[in-house]
């Protein structure tokens, strides 16, 4: 793949950019409990 | 041309102060001062978190690394983003939260009333270690500045040195915590698009991504792999090695301290995400940085130099002033947190507790930013007199403040029957294991950082110590730690 092997790619590409996805999607979940939190 | 480099810098330092001026207003008070009136908001907080901790390691030890290692080098990401995670999602909303309970305004402060009890020991442990690796740290960043300003402009390293220990010292001293926290802000966006926008160009200056990987394949093929080329337990090994950095950047106490002063707990998720996204895109820009050096430089001696060396040879002028201001801004940002977390540190815990206990808050503030001066001085005078390696000297003071705070505070947050001995036990363990492990086994930064044995052994500690002692006012505890967990709003 492009000249590199996959746990290259997986290293440096894949799993920092699951972590950050990870981070962003907690962030999106947590907002939609603090709107219920503060509705209630 | 000469202005042409000069000019971005300039108009940068200018926007420093206008930051500066405005921020001054925060600062008329002991909570202004030290946390910017508790009001930072989630991208304030966020970015100043990420690079206030990331010191000048991205762009000189980090580039160094890649062309070193390849892939491989994103193990110290990884472990720096699941630290990252750690402290965001255990650490920084009950600490928020609890630390105006407490009406906690530093680090030492806030253990002192979570334990309740002889705050003596806390104190003199918290602020030996804050004062002993903070002025370390400072010392082994200006040392860096002074490194880079010497390669790329050819000046005399020890007037770079004062340069730059002048200007951070100056800052921090007007600023305060607001000032620190804004700029670091400024600054860390300017690293995000910078450092991406030098490694594009760098990698497209080699020839484009095919042509950069096939040459460094020739190179060496292991540099194309995600182990270097190991297998098994070598491979097992390496990977820990890098993993365990991230334990050496939580509860660090100068950029822990930001999750004081977030404006509302709710915030800390959007914090969270930005910290990460801001990172990760600045070490993939730092990793082209590195690995297109590894072609344009193919025998340089030092590949630590690649960043500088790249701005003098390969880049616009403009650019390149644009990116010393980049680099400026990253050192500023570790630097003046580190001092302001040391003069908060003597001003609150040392001054107002036992040298003038009858001490007015302007009082205070003056012996804090005296003690901001007195620390920059000796940081500036470390700088220009060490010889030693700066990666290394930076690892060992994260690692020695890690040790120190971060399993005591994951106990506060969490456990009602921690105790002030339990307290006291885990501080002394992690700041001793650290120091002491370092002299007796010194290749154990090269297998782990010190970090790691001496948070499990102060872990136990605290644990045992506290269960075989009394918390008097454990009812209240709970009623805090119940209080904490909720969602606040400023």
């Amino acid at each position: 793949m492009l000249g590199w092997t996959f746990t290259a790619w997986l290293v440096v590409f894949i799993i920092p950019a699951l972590i950050t996805g990870f981070s962003i999607v907690y962030y999106v979940l947590g907002k939609n409990e603090q709107q219920e939190e503060d509705e209630s | 041309m000469d202005w042409m480099i000069i000019l971005p810098i300039v108009v940068y330092v200018l926007i420093l102060v206008g930051i500066g001026a405005y921020s001054y207003k925060f600062t008329g008070t002991r909570e202004g001062f030290h946390l910017g009136g508790r009001e930072i908001g989630s991208w304030v907080t966020a970015i100043s978190y990420a690079f206030s901790g990331m010191s000048a390691f991205v762009l000189i030890g980090f580039v160094g690394m890649v062309y070193a290692l390849g892939p491989s080098s994103f193990y110290t990401l990884i472990g720096y983003n699941i630290g990252f995670a750690f402290s965001y999602i255990v650490i920084a909303k009950r600490l928020r939260n609890y630390s105006e309970i407490l009406d906690a305004y530093t680090y030492t402060d806030y253990f002192v009333k979570r334990v309740r009890g002889n705050p003596h020991l806390i104190r003199a442990i918290s602020a030996i270690s804050i004062l002993v690796f903070m002025s370390v740290y400072v010392g082994s960043q200006l040392a860096a500045g002074g490194m880079t300003i010497e390669t790329v402009f050819n000046f005399e390293p020890t007037t770079a040195i004062i340069i730059a220990g002048i200007v951070v010292t100056a800052y921090c001293l007007f600023g305060g915590f607001a000032g620190v926290s804004i700029t670091d802000y400024f600054q860390g966006i300017i690293v995000v698009i910078g450092t991406a926008i030098l490694g594009i160009y760098m990698i497209n200056y080699a020839g484009g991504w095919s042509a950069v990987v096939e040459e460094v394949k020739n190179q060496d093929p292991a540099l194309v792999t995600g182990g270097l080329g190991a297998t098994g337990s070598t491979l097992l090994g390496l990977i820990f090695g890098y993993l365990t950095l991230g334990v050496a950047i939580i509860g660090r106490p100068h950029d822990t301290i930001r999750f004081f002063a977030i404006s509302s707990s709710s915030e800390v998720r959007k914090s969270f995400a930005i910290t990460l996204t801001a990172l990760t895109i600045t070490y993939w820009g730092a990793f082209l940085v590195g690995y297109a050096g590894r072609v344009i430089y193919p025998a340089i001696d030092n590949p630590e130099y690649i960043f500088p060396m790249a701005l003098v040879d390969l880049t616009h002028p403009l650019f390149g002033g644009f990116m010393i201001a980049v680099f400026l801004g990253l050192l500023m940002s570790t630097s003046d947190s580190q001092l302001l977390s040391s003069g908060s540190t003597f001003g609150e815990d040392v001054y107002r507790k036992y040298i003038n206990k009858n001490a007015s808050d302007r009082q205070i503030l003056i012996v804090t930013r005296l003690f901001i001066a007195i620390v920059g001085l000796l940081s500036t005078v470390v700088a220009v007199t060490s010889s030693e390696s700066i990666f290394w000297i930076t690892v060992y003071a994260s690692a020695g403040l890690a040790a120190t705070f971060a399993p005591v505070l994951v106990f506060s947050l969490y456990w009602d029957k921690l105790t002030n001995a339990g307290a006291v036990a885990g501080m002394l363990s992690g700041f001793l294991t650290v120091v002491l492990w370092d002299n007796l086994a010194p290749d154990l930064p090269f297998i782990m950082t010190e970090a790691v044995p001496a948070v499990v052994i102060s872990s136990i500690l605290i644990y045992v110590v506290s269960k075989l002692t009394h918390q008097p006012e454990i009812e209240t505890v709970q009623k805090e730690l119940k209080e904490a967990k909720k969602v606040w709003k400023k």
